[in-house]
């Protein structure tokens, strides 16, 4: 079993174009035979020979098993293969027959992210609420314990061979929680994570073609606690999204990429080590002018069909929005605070009493690269 | 086409009609053969460019023989119109010698005839 590709359409046109060929030349060849035989049978004193006909014969034979078989092996391809992937390909020489299948089941490796290795508690729940207009649906999960996750993929293709793979390795404790909101025009979708504990992840990547090989690697380890948040949130168009980490502990990151062409050969590596009190933070916004437009045009007609109601429900959604987000950020606070007291506890004495870490909260911390 | 057989010569059997259609046949063997080649070999690049493996791998070898193959039926068939071509030639010059033949022996014969009907001379 071989990993093979091959564009079936290709395969299908070359067999119908050639075939199409074959078939003319075989007219061709049958009026020639027929001629030769009409001039044996009347100029017997000057015999030729003439062996074009057989060797015909014999070429387009030979041309109709190729034909046969490129149309065997684009529909192998074909049923395999719907997705432009490649396959795995078996060619039976003895029974003339081309078998195909996923080149996944030969490496026997899942695409999807998979759990190879889970010890612990784990509690998954949901949580629909609505507040008047507002509905809000969360799902949370909470685990304690240790857990060990990879994904793969593979991909080949006339260009070459992509392939990844990804590992994390978590123990501790770990809250996750999605939350989307929706109230009429407005919708709003978080995701929040806490964590006390220790965690690894790294991912290995390889392209291998004709002309280069690049592979890249990179990874990190962590211990201590991480609190992160992110959130979008858009109405009439208009979009805001942002993310926010707090992380208090000690961690380490690597990364390295190698590039070997014809012309050039690199390969870079760095690492590096950070400890103490870190936070980090992103933002976007966006705005669909066109959206925006619609979405007032429809709250206009709706305001002006019943424009006393709307603007109490307006008026009730804003108010439970702000008193939501206040909350929120209440909460937020002091889920940060929590997470960062329980982070700096770790840190102090992530080995019980045998080590001792110092530790300034006020200081950022250093980082040094290699 | 051979000249007509002179008086007294064995005609040489012959159709020049029918080497001429041979001749025609065979040529547009080798155009269509030509023309399998010329596809085949438009379509090459596209199909090789995204197959890879085994099936590929044979049909390399299959591709080689076949087109090597078709190429020689191309040149049989070339050869065999040059071959009817000469044989019309052939056919001709036959027919010529054969004529030449017949003509030599007819004037011999002529000879003989009128040395018969002379009266021999007085004594």
């Amino acid at each position: 079993m071989t990993i093979s590709s091959a564009r079936p359409d290709y395969l299908q046109r070359y067999a119908m174009f050639v075939a199409d060929r074959s078939n003319a030349a075989r007219s061709a060849n049958t009026r020639a035979a027929v001629a030769l035989a009409a001039y044996h049978y009347s100029s017997i004193d000057l015999p030729v020979t003439v062996d074009a006909s057989a060797v015909t014969d014999a070429a387009l034979a030979r041309s109709d098993g190729m034909i046969a078989r490129v149309r065997r092996v684009a529909v192998a391809f074909t049923m395999a293969d719907t997705r432009g992937h490649p396959v795995a390909v078996m060619d039976d020489q003895r029974f003339g027959r081309v078998y195909a299948g996923s080149p996944y089941s030969v490496f026997g490796k899942a695409v999807d992210t998979e759990t190879v290795y889970e010890k612990g508690w784990r509690k998954p729940f949901e949580d629909t609420r609505k507040i008047g207009p507002v509905e809000v649906t969360s799902t949370f999960e909470a685990f304690a314990g240790a857990e060990v996750t990879r994904k793969g993929r593979f991909d080949l293709d006339g260009k070459g061979l992509d392939a990844g793979v990804e590992g994390s390795a978590f123990v501790g404790a770990r809250l996750e929680a999605d939350t989307s909101l929706e109230a009429g025009v407005l919708t709003a979708r978080g995701h929040a994570e806490a964590s006390v504990g220790a965690e690894a992840s790294a991912a290995a990547h390889a392209k291998i073609s004709l002309e280069e090989v690049h592979v890249d690697a990179s990874g990190g380890a962590f211990v201590g606690a991480r609190g992160a948040l992110d959130g979008e949130v858009e109405a009439m168009g208009v979009g805001l999204k942002g993310a926010a980490e707090a992380r208090a502990g000690i961690g380490g990151d690597f990364s390295g990429e190698g590039h070997l062409g014809w012309d050039k050969i690199e390969i870079e590596v760095s690492a590096g080590l950070a400890f103490g009190l870190g936070a980090g933070g992103s933002g976007g916004f966006s705005v669909n002018p066109k959206e925006t437009v619609s979405d007032a045009m429809r709250i206009g007609t709706r305001v002006q069909s019943d424009a006393g109601s709307a603007a109490k429900v307006a008026r009730a959604k804003t108010e439970d929005l702000i008193n939501d987000g206040v909350d929120l950020g209440g909460d937020l606070y002091q889920t940060g605070r929590d997470v960062v007291d329980g982070g700096l506890d770790f840190v102090r004495n992530p080995l019980g009493n045998t080590t001792t870490f110092r530790f300034d909260p006020h200081v950022l911390g250093g980082r040094c690269n290699g | 086409m051979p000249p007509h057989p002179a008086f007294g010569a064995l005609p040489v059997r012959f159709d020049d009609a029918a080497a001429d259609q041979a001749i025609a046949a065979l040529e547009d063997l080798a155009t269509a053969l030509r023309s399998y080649l010329q596809v085949d070999g438009q379509l090459q690049a596209p199909l090789r460019r995204d197959w890879r493996g085994p099936a590929r791998t044979w049909f390399d070898g299959e591709h080689a023989a076949t087109a090597q193959t078709v190429q020689q039926a191309i040149n049989r068939a070339q050869t065999g119109a040059e071959e009817l071509r000469r044989a019309k030639h052939l056919a001709a010059t036959e027919q010529l010698h054969r004529n030449t033949e017949a003509e030599a022996a007819h004037r011999v014969e002529v000879a003989r005839l009128e040395a018969l009907a002379t009266p021999p001379p007085s004594p």
